[in-house]
């Protein structure tokens, strides 16, 4: 297989999940009658939904890969942008050092984060649960529990709409595959998820590419609340941990995604299993499936990818004993003969 | 070392949030002179020299404006008396959380608790009163408790529709508010209706029948229960489908049964500030003064906290000072009050402004004055609170 057949296999392997739960649900619309779907304002809410839950996805990937579930991934959102909101409406600010301030917030919350656990050697779990807890009682005394509205402030909230938001999310995907698939760090970060032993033996110093990893982390949260507030216009601070509500819906594209990777760039098969998620949900709901019904179904279909992606080496063990046995009848066969 | 002195800083900072994050507890003793609402005086008012009053409230969510603006009313009674003092809970998940706070306020030497908030039921009222502590509201409730010295009442609304609740009478007002505001094909936002959460099925039930009740009024406006509904909230899984659905639609009003700020956004996205008019139950805050000036909200259902609210401070005050207000035959009394539907500007930015200036509708020496007072004095007094009476 040349390399131009195997990119051109590559890209179709990644596109053929989306493509045919856009054409279930396309043809399921059609029979049924229902307009509507997957164009216009609803393929809008598809891109608004992907690039949202994606960007959370990708986030939470990055430590969740290396062994690290981060739980205040809610709280860096609400904070980030409970933080560089106000600062944005107190100094009148326009919409580049609006973002540059949210990235920059972000950047410092999961920088502090990564510093606590690496400093800590606690369990990733415990360190992000009193982490969370700190980052919600923060941004519950901003403000006096106030949180942030920018509704109305149009010319700050372009993130839930093309082009701005296309814009955001190519940048990036593509600044995201570079760091993943170009760079040292990546690498490092790649040989600690697969090996942590051999790869710290071998000399990668694994606290600084935690570091990294959590500032990275830090910056997409950030960049995904902005694209919430874009479409909503407010964040409210959160307590009791229920800033974990955020990312609840991003289970679904990393699983997706882990099933994806195979043909492509990780983050970009992430961002595809948010855009399935996407098109999942407006289907459903072009079909009048409740609010409760595709949380339902969404959670199958996380069930169904964990199985699958738990088992799927049976099925390369089962294709590679098949083969073999086919390998060793033809050679008795020829033996015989 | 220094991996002890992180470890102890973080835990320093995991205690300092926990009790932020409860809310803390609201000792004003020391803001005593506050010149709001009129009121300075504390020396010689019966709730000033009587005994401590420490009252625990339960709270469904600590970032609610709703909540915050009846804290804060809370805060400014606190800070006019030196002996009424107010614990917050965090935002209650869980019975068991609720029966949790409820022993701590017990333990903190509480003497009533106000059921702002009530999931574990019965189980929270029978706590409270085996805990020797008063328990004012849960008007559900009413019937089971009325006999109890311990249950001091809870409110009530007035009003012309037979058998409903606060909020079945939200959904119905949201209803008649944009059936006057000449609205034609509504769409309405459920919040937990979906997941059968009591509080919104009521509002739901509530709409639904003020629909029918504007339409046999007169108003030409349409709502189809089986494609006019969009459920769940801004976080949760459809929402944004849901709602970008709708606004590809033909409506011209819509009904949030949950902050309405969550669609102002989507509907200023859309381009249809001008074509949808929103009517909410919610606050009379600075979040809806922008969308009530430029006519984007046409009604706004408010429970004004220091009326509907409110009165739990006058009837547990009375109840742990030995005057009690119970009815002629002995029970624990529901306070009348009124829902107030603002649905003009003027109207509106008033009350703001009122608010907004330190003011209010019941102030610390109304309520003093209410101190030994009768039911039909009390009762009175709250529901001659109309929004007509305040122009």
């Amino acid at each position: 297989m040349n390399k131009a057949t195997k990119i051109l296999k590559n890209i179709g392997m990644s596109l053929v999940i989306p493509a045919v739960v856009y054409i279930f649900f396309f043809v399921l619309c059609k029979i049924l009658g229902i307009s509507g779907f997957g164009v216009g304002t609803d393929f809008q809410t598809m891109i608004y939904v992907s690039i949202y839950n994606g960007l959370i996805a990708i986030a939470m990937s990055i430590n969740l890969t290396n062994g690290r579930f981060d739980f205040a991934v809610g709280a860096t959102m609400a904070l980030s942008m409970i933080i560089s909101g106000n600062i944005a409406k107190d100094y009148n600010l326009g919409v580049v050092p609006f973002v540059l301030v949210t990235v920059l917030v972000g950047a410092i919350i999961g920088l502090v984060s990564g510093v606590v656990y690496v400093a800590l050697k606690l369990p990733p779990m415990v360190v992000s649960l009193g982490l969370a807890m700190i980052y919600e009682a923060i941004g519950f005394m901003i403000k006096s529990a106030n949180g942030i509205k920018l509704i109305g402030y149009n010319n700050l909230l372009i993130f839930a709409t093309p082009p701005a938001s296309i814009i955001l999310i190519a940048v990036v995907l593509i600044m995201m595959v570079i760091i993943w698939d170009f760079t040292k760090f990546g690498y490092e970060r790649k040989a600690l998820g697969t090996g942590q032993k051999i790869a710290t033996d071998v000399g990668i110093n694994e606290k600084k590419n935690a570091v990294i990893c959590y500032v990275i982390a830090g910056v997409l949260l950030s960049l995904a609340i902005l694209v919430y507030i874009s479409k909503y216009g407010a964040v409210s601070p959160e307590t009791g941990l229920s800033s974990s509500s955020y990312f609840m819906t991003a289970f679904l594209p990393m699983f997706i995604g882990g099933v994806i990777a195979k043909y492509s760039s990780q983050p970009i098969a992430i961002f595809i299993g948010s855009f399935t998620q996407g098109i999942i949900s407006s289907g459903l709901v072009k079909l009048g499936a409740s609010n409760s019904t595709l949380t339902v179904i969404n959670g199958v279909i996380v069930m169904v990818f964990l199985i699958y992606t738990s088992n799927s080496y049976k099925l390369v063990e089962a294709k590679m004993f098949k083969e073999k046995l086919a390998k060793a009848k033809a050679a008795r066969a020829s033996h015989s003969n | 070392m220094k991996k002890k002195l992180l470890a102890a800083l973080l835990t320093s900072a995991l205690a300092a949030t926990a009790i932020v994050g409860c809310g803390g507890t609201s000792n004003q003793s020391s803001n005593s002179g506050s010149t709001q609402g009129g009121s300075t005086s504390t020396s010689d008012s019966v709730l000033g020299n009587g005994d401590k009053v420490k009252l625990g409230v339960e709270v469904y969510d600590t970032t609610d404006e709703q909540f915050l603006a009846m804290q804060k009313y809370f805060d400014y009674l606190a800070s006019s008396y030196d002996n009424l003092e107010f614990v917050y809970s965090e935002s209650l998940a869980d019975a068991d959380a609720e029966l949790s706070f409820i022993d701590s306020c017990a333990t903190q030497g509480c003497n009533g608790i106000i059921g702002y908030y009530n999931i574990a039921e019965e189980a929270a009222i029978d706590e409270c009163i085996s805990q020797g502590m008063y328990y004012w509201g849960t008007q559900s409730l009413y019937d089971s408790y009325a006999d109890d010295e311990h249950y001091v009442g809870c409110y009530n609304f007035l009003s012309d529709v037979a058998d409903a609740n606060g909020d079945y009478l939200g959904g119905y007002y949201m209803a008649m508010g944009l059936g006057e505001s000449g609205v034609k094909h509504v769409f309405y936002c459920s919040g937990g209706y979906g997941m059968n959460v009591p509080m919104f099925v009521d509002r739901y039930n509530g709409f639904v029948a003020g629909i029918k009740a504007a339409q046999e009024a007169g108003y030409d406006i349409q709502f189809d229960e089986s494609t006019d509904v969009v459920d769940g909230w801004p976080d949760a899984d459809g929402f944004a489908q849901n709602v970008a659905t709708m606004l590809d639609g033909d409506y011209d009003g819509a009904a949030v049964s949950f902050n309405a700020a969550a669609l102002f956004q989507p509907i200023e996205t859309a381009g249809k500030a001008d074509a949808i008019k929103l009517a909410t139950i919610g606050e009379v805050s600075d979040t809806y003064s922008f969308a009530i000036e430029s006519g984007e909200i046409s009604t706004v259902v408010y429970d004004c906290e220091e009326i509907v609210f409110g009165n739990c401070v006058t009837l547990l005050a009375n109840a742990i000072q030995g005057t009690a207000v119970r009815n002629e035959d002995g029970t624990a009394p529901m306070i009348y009050t009124n829902r107030w539907v603002v649905t003009d500007a003027d109207t509106y930015n008033k009350i703001l402004e009122f608010h907004n200036a330190g003011n209010y509708y019941v102030t610390a020496e109304d309520v003093n004055k209410l101190m030994g007072a009768d039911y039909t004095t009390v009762n009175d007094f709250y529901s001659k609170l109309t929004i007509e009476s305040i122009q």
